[in-house]
């Protein structure tokens, strides 16, 4: 508790460093599941295969692909891109999957009806599937979020890490209230992310929670 | 109009859907699909907004080819009515209603108004508007269901098996209000069912569909009853089937005048003859007209719905039958305005109607 005090600055400093590193893989990992989900939907090979190489690329150590990326693409080796880059390939690989379940899980008969009104295909995946498919998509976007958190920590070991810094000093001037300040920091952010999420599509599903009240 | 022309529908696995179908939908009719599951009933109607294409023929609407129209305005241009509904279950009742005038470009709040219509046109409670599918009930998801195809004043609407999914009391509220809405609506309507007495009961004119896709029969109600083309029709049509036509015969009966009420409240409605010792049954009124029981001596029998003048032969016989007396109430409006006659009613079964 102490070195955190003391070091209030700097805490800030890594917790805003983290929670950019943490979120913004999120946000593209996102961005980009969503349209290849919609579309894998209809290629039912294209869907497979994909699936299978999601798989593959969550079992590639991070720690391996931050090393391994400046290398691919030029990027100096503490560039924050690396990471940022790392954990949009893990958030997509985990997401484009749950983007195709959650579409899944539209009722075929509100899909039956939606072609039926005339809604063209882009259109409907917009204005109704994807709605509908929110309640399935969020539970894993929680997921990814806090993951990405705990992972940027494994970053400090090539010096971009936010708070994941902080067990790599501690640890090696044996202190461990750095180390705990650390730990204090990444949970609370996990849990308030987490929570935001839920909260967020909590909003976006007034519809669900109001079952039962049939009259 | 929509035209049949050589309509069929063969699956890339063999399997035949649609043979060889030629129909004449004629505009401002209720024609009814019937048939058992499987026969390409629904997949007949389907074609009509091109959720299914057909494997050759064509189909015109108002002579039209819509293999030529884009499907998306083409199914604009039609309602459709789904089994259970299918509302967006993210939207509200109100904006489930509205989802037809918002495809085509109208302004929310103008599609907001059109649709606040429609649904008060289907009879839904206005407090429900704001409501969610997963908070109406299945009559009312359904009422949903008609308002958002009918929204858009749409010439064409599908409807497929759209009373199917809810239980018997509302089912026949719903086709009653069916009826109704007609009478002030233009659309041309396509009903798909499997009940042939759903099908008996709304349709202009009924397609009876059998296995392998092809039409049995086409033909007006009364004629399906009366004269099945083949026996596949008429075990289809079921039992009771000469008893049931008698619904699409006309009563042209007398209607005699009840007289006075007495100082029980009661009035005579009988004809001069033949009447037991105790005197002929009388029928006792409640304050409203309304008939309630006949009564002679210590008996009394509670009175029933009585006949509504025009509902048809069947509903005379049963009302007659279904009395003590020699005569049945006729009712208006659930006051009995009238009696008829037993014998008369008896009588008009044993002259059988001109068929030719």
């Amino acid at each position: 508790m102490s070195w955190m005090l003391t070091n209030g600055g700097m805490f800030t400093e890594l917790l805003g460093e983290h929670t950019v590193l943490s979120l913004l893989p999120t946000v593209i990992g996102l961005l980009l599941a969503v349209p290849l989900g919609a579309m894998l939907r209809g290629l039912p090979r294209a869907r497979t295969i994909a699936v299978v190489v999601a798989g593959i690329v969550f079992t590639i150590p991070s720690l391996a692909l931050f090393v391994v990326i400046p290398g691919l693409i030029g990027t100096r080796i503490l560039d924050p891109v690396n990471v940022v880059l790392a954990l949009s390939m893990y958030s997509l690989a985990l997401l484009v999957r749950s983007v195709l379940d959650a579409l899944d899980a539209v009722p075929g008969d509100v899909r039956d009806a939606a072609r039926a009104m005339g809604y063209a295909p882009l259109r409907r995946i917009v204005a109704v599937d994807l709605p509908v498919a929110v309640p399935v998509l969020v539970p894993a976007l929680r997921v990814v979020a806090v993951t990405n958190v705990s992972l940027v920590s494994v970053g400090a070991v090539i010096g971009i890490g936010g708070l994941g810094s902080l067990f790599t000093a501690g640890y090696q001037r044996s202190y461990p209230d750095q180390i705990f300040a650390g730990i204090i920091g990444t949970v609370v952010l996990a849990l308030l992310l987490d929570r935001l999420i839920a909260l967020a599509g909590w909003s976006l599903t007034r519809w669900r929670r109001t079952a039962g009240a049939a009259a | 109009m929509i035209e049949f022309e050589g309509v069929s529908k063969t699956y890339p696995d063999g399997t035949t859907a649609i043979e060889q179908l030629d129909l004449v939908v004629p505009s401002g009719s209720l024609t009814v699909f019937v048939g058992p599951s499987g026969c390409g009933k629904t997949t007949s109607m389907r074609m009509i907004n091109r959720m299914v294409e057909p494997t050759t023929g064509r189909i015109l609407v108002d002579g039209e080819d819509i293999a030529a129209v884009p499907t998306v305005r083409l199914r604009q241009s039609m309602g459709y009515v789904l089994q259970g509904a299918g509302l967006f279950p993210h939207r509200t009742a109100l904006d489930n209603a509205a989802t037809t005038l918002r495809l085509t470009g109208m302004s929310r709040a103008e599609a907001r108004e059109k649709a606040r219509d429609a649904l008060r046109l289907v009879r839904l409670r206005p407090e429900l508007d704001d409501r969610f599918p997963s908070q109406l009930s299945g009559g009312q998801q359904q009422r949903v269901g008609v308002a958002r195809a009918l929204a858009a004043d749409p010439p064409v609407l599908l409807m497929d098996e759209p009373f199917s999914a809810v239980d018997p009391v509302v089912r026949a509220e719903l086709q009653a209000e069916l009826l109704h809405l007609r009478k002030t609506l233009s659309q041309t309507i396509v009903f798909v069912t499997h009940d042939i007495d759903e099908a008996l009961l709304l349709g202009d004119r009924i397609a009876v569909f059998g296995p392998g896709g092809t039409v049995h029969q086409y033909a007006k109600p009364q004629t399906i009853l009366e004269r099945p083309a083949d026996s596949f029709v008429a075990q289809m049509v079921g039992r009771d089937r000469g008893f049931r036509s008698l619904g699409f015969q006309t009563d042209d009966l007398p209607v005699h005048p009840l007289g006075e009420r007495d100082a029980q409240g009661a009035v005579t409605a009988h004809s001069s003859e033949g009447h037991s010792a105790e005197g002929p049954w009388r029928l006792l009124l409640d304050e409203e007209g309304g008939p309630v029981a006949w009564l002679r001596g210590e008996s009394r029998i509670p009175a029933g719905e009585g006949h509504v003048a025009g509902a048809g032969l069947r509903s005379a016989l049963d009302a007659v039958l279904a009395s003590p007396a020699d005569a049945a109430v006729v009712v208006d409006e659930g006051r009995a305005v009238g009696w008829l006659d037993r014998n008369a009613v008896l009588r008009a079964l044993s002259v059988p109607e001109d068929r030719s």
